[in-house]
């Protein structure tokens, strides 16, 4: 069990941010951290791992005390056994992908474990390759293993696969969840992909403007609320056509542009470029399947 | 889109699916869902809910013919109704409030629709969503 | 007949400066990259004075404070017995303050360029700040290392005003090639004067030449 509770003043350019977080993680729960961008989802994650000094707080996990404020405790990153998948991946480009794992590989550790991610997350034909020579994708495998070799009590993951296209995002998401369950991980995800988070989470906290307006699981976050239709997507409002009494709405929705019939009120004070929710009973849809 | 207020009446659960009757000022809709009231909270008897459906769902018929397979037939007086190349839009009168119809052109000629006919508004079942 | 000595002189001078720029430059080069102290300025002007201050204002202050009619200088020469003016000790000294912005800077924004998550990655891996500079963060701005090494050891050889104000013109302690030349061209020696000033000039050529062909990665394609 993590307990979680964090007060910390964010500065940044169009303001301040108050971040109040008080939460506690399940050990070996998948947890998601869902919010628009400056509500503070990585500056929490860079709290529990101890790379951002906070005013108040206590971090504990288990019986160890990570962080305590009042008691003037604060461990250092190198003394909390966290992994941490950074945005940009961070690995080492002086080292190859089996040096960057080695380098991660505490002294006295068993090695062993490095043949077996390497396994896992399919590098073998890349381990001698400098990581600089490695596609978006291979890095992001590489981040991954990286921040397993010690096996982490918790593994934080800041918006991983956020820069993958599609199906290598859902390869990386079943590798992700195969280590998940094979080390009894506790992880923590930032993420804005609905899909990811229903296929990866048991539990979404909802971070808005510092604090968490939501805590629940994926389903109840993306199904819930404002309308019962299950064929339901958010996409981008590219092209508006009028005819007669209804109007051509054309919707990018991931990489698939849509058309949609809407009447004028439905329209009314949609601009191009607008995010939109597009939303159908699921009674009409056909199914086909794509060779 | 057409939106009208109602209640919850009743709710028959069969696996994932759920059909409900609200009750729109006495009139009864019925809806059919893929949500149970496990899966969404404001699934319950008496709750107050939303019904949307969208212009062209709602099918007109002239007269009282009550011989179809349409769950939801609500009798009104047409309103008003504007020509187009090739649709129709149509504002019916109800019980539940005025309804917004888009047919095609050439059925409203057809079918001679003027202001002050008497005639059924039809949605099925399947095609009204629920907003809590 | 020409003298190798100033030349000799000249490169022993500039390695020994070198090196201890090296050692210094990191440590302050990473605090500056990386330090939110309110004093960064003001050490950052200090580093940067000699860039823009005439060498003959730093080696006046450097001759007034290593006098040992004055307390510093005094001071240094009972304790350490050491008497920087005229000598070689001097030299490197005043070289080491003169050169240190071209070895700090380049130092300083190899770090500022790293990405900061490089250096975090190796905290949350467990490793130590002297194990990341080591393993981590130096090995990934070889190319700011050489050029600060470099552009330092093309500079003290480039020095001039510094030297003779508080070096002198003493042979085989003091005398390097540039007071060599200035020295035979006062001599009406332009021929010997010639000699030095070549040879300065095709070595400080081939080093910078070197340092741009390999931080522009021409050598290793030319290798390939």
């Amino acid at each position: 069990m993590i307990d979680i509770e964090i007060h910390k003043t964010l500065g940044s350019s169009v303001g301040s941010l108050k971040l109040q977080i008080e939460t506690s993680l399940v050990q070996g729960s998948f947890t998601t951290i869902f919010g628009v961008s400056g509500s503070g989802k990585t500056s929490m994650l860079r709290i529990l791992a101890g790379l951002l000094a906070l005013e108040k707080g206590k971090i504990t996990f288990n019986d160890n005390v990570w962080l305590d404020t009042s008691r003037n405790i604060n461990l250092k990153p190198q003394q909390r056994k966290i992994g941490f998948v950074f945005q940009d991946y961070a690995l080492f480009p002086n080292m190859t992908v089996r040096e960057n794992l080695l380098y991660a590989c505490a002294k006295n550790s068993d090695r062993k474990i490095i043949d077996e991610l390497i396994e896992i997350m399919e590098l073998r034909d890349l381990q001698n390759r400098k990581s600089e020579m490695l596609s978006g994708g291979q890095k992001q495998r590489v981040a991954i293993a990286r921040a397993l070799v010690n096996k982490p009590l918790l593994l934080m993951l800041d918006e991983p696969l956020a820069a993958l296209d599609i199906s290598l995002r859902r390869k990386l998401q079943d590798y992700l969840l195969e280590i998940h369950k094979q080390y009894k991980l506790t992880t923590l995800m930032v993420s804005h992909d609905a899909s990811e988070i229903i296929k990866m989470s048991e539990r979404v906290l909802v971070l808005d403007q510092g604090i968490i307006s939501k805590d629940l699981t994926p389903v109840e976050l993306f199904s819930s609320g404002e309308v019962s239709g299950k064929f339901k997507f958010s996409g981008e409002l590219i092209e508006i056509v009028k005819q007669d009494f209804v109007t051509i709405l054309s919707i990018l929705i991931g990489n698939d542009l849509i058309k949609v019939v809407a009447d004028e009120e439905e329209i009314e004070g949609l601009r191009i470029g607008d995010k939109v929710l597009v939303a159908s009973k699921a009674f009409n849809p056909i199914i086909k399947k794509i060779d | 889109m057409n939106k009208v207020e109602g209640k919850i009446k009743t709710i028959q659960v069969q696996a994932k699916l759920s059909l409900l009757t609200v009750e729109v000022d006495t009139i009864l809709i019925e809806v059919v869902v893929i949500d149970t009231p496990e899966t969404s909270t404001y699934l319950k008897v008496g709750c107050p809910i939303q019904l949307m459906f969208k212009e062209i769902e709602v099918i007109i018929g002239k007269g009282n013919e009550r011989s179809n397979s349409l769950e939801n037939k609500i009798n009104g007086t047409l309103k008003s109704i504007q020509h187009g190349d090739l649709f129709s839009k149509i504002i019916v009168a109800t019980a539940i409030g005025e309804l917004t119809s888009i047919i095609s052109f050439h059925m409203a000629i057809e079918l001679e629709l003027k202001p002050e006919d008497k005639i059924m508004a039809m949605i099925k079942s399947t095609d009204i969503m629920l907003s809590a | 007949m020409m003298d190798y000595a100033p030349l000799i002189l000249t490169f022993k001078l500039s390695l020994i400066t070198t090196g201890f720029l090296l050692i210094l430059s990191i440590p302050l080069a990473y605090w500056l990259a990386y330090t939110k102290s309110g004093i960064k300025p003001v050490v950052e002007t200090l580093v940067s004075m000699p860039l823009v201050l005439p060498p003959t204002v730093l080696g006046f202050y450097l001759l007034v404070s290593f006098s040992p009619s004055n307390s510093f200088g005094a001071w240094l020469n009972e304790t350490f017995g050491l008497s920087l003016l005229f000598s070689f000790e001097g030299l490197v000294f005043a070289s080491i303050l003169y050169s240190l912005p071209f070895m700090v800077q380049p130092i300083q924004s190899g770090f500022s360029g790293l990405s900061p998550s490089l250096k975090e990655a190796a905290y949350v891996l467990g490793k130590s700040k002297w194990n990341t500079l080591i393993n981590v963060l130096l090995p990934n701005m070889k190319s700011s290392l050489l050029t600060g090494i470099v552009l330092a050891f093309a500079h003290t050889i480039g020095e001039f005003g510094l030297v003779l104000m508080i070096g002198g013109n003493i042979p085989g302690k003091t005398k390097v090639a540039s007071i060599a030349i200035y020295d035979e061209v006062e001599a009406l020696n332009y021929g010997l004067a010639n000699h030095y000033s070549l040879i300065l000039f095709a070595i400080t050529f081939t080093i910078l030449l070197l340092v741009y062909l390999t931080n522009g990665g021409y050598l290793k394609r030319f290798w390939k």
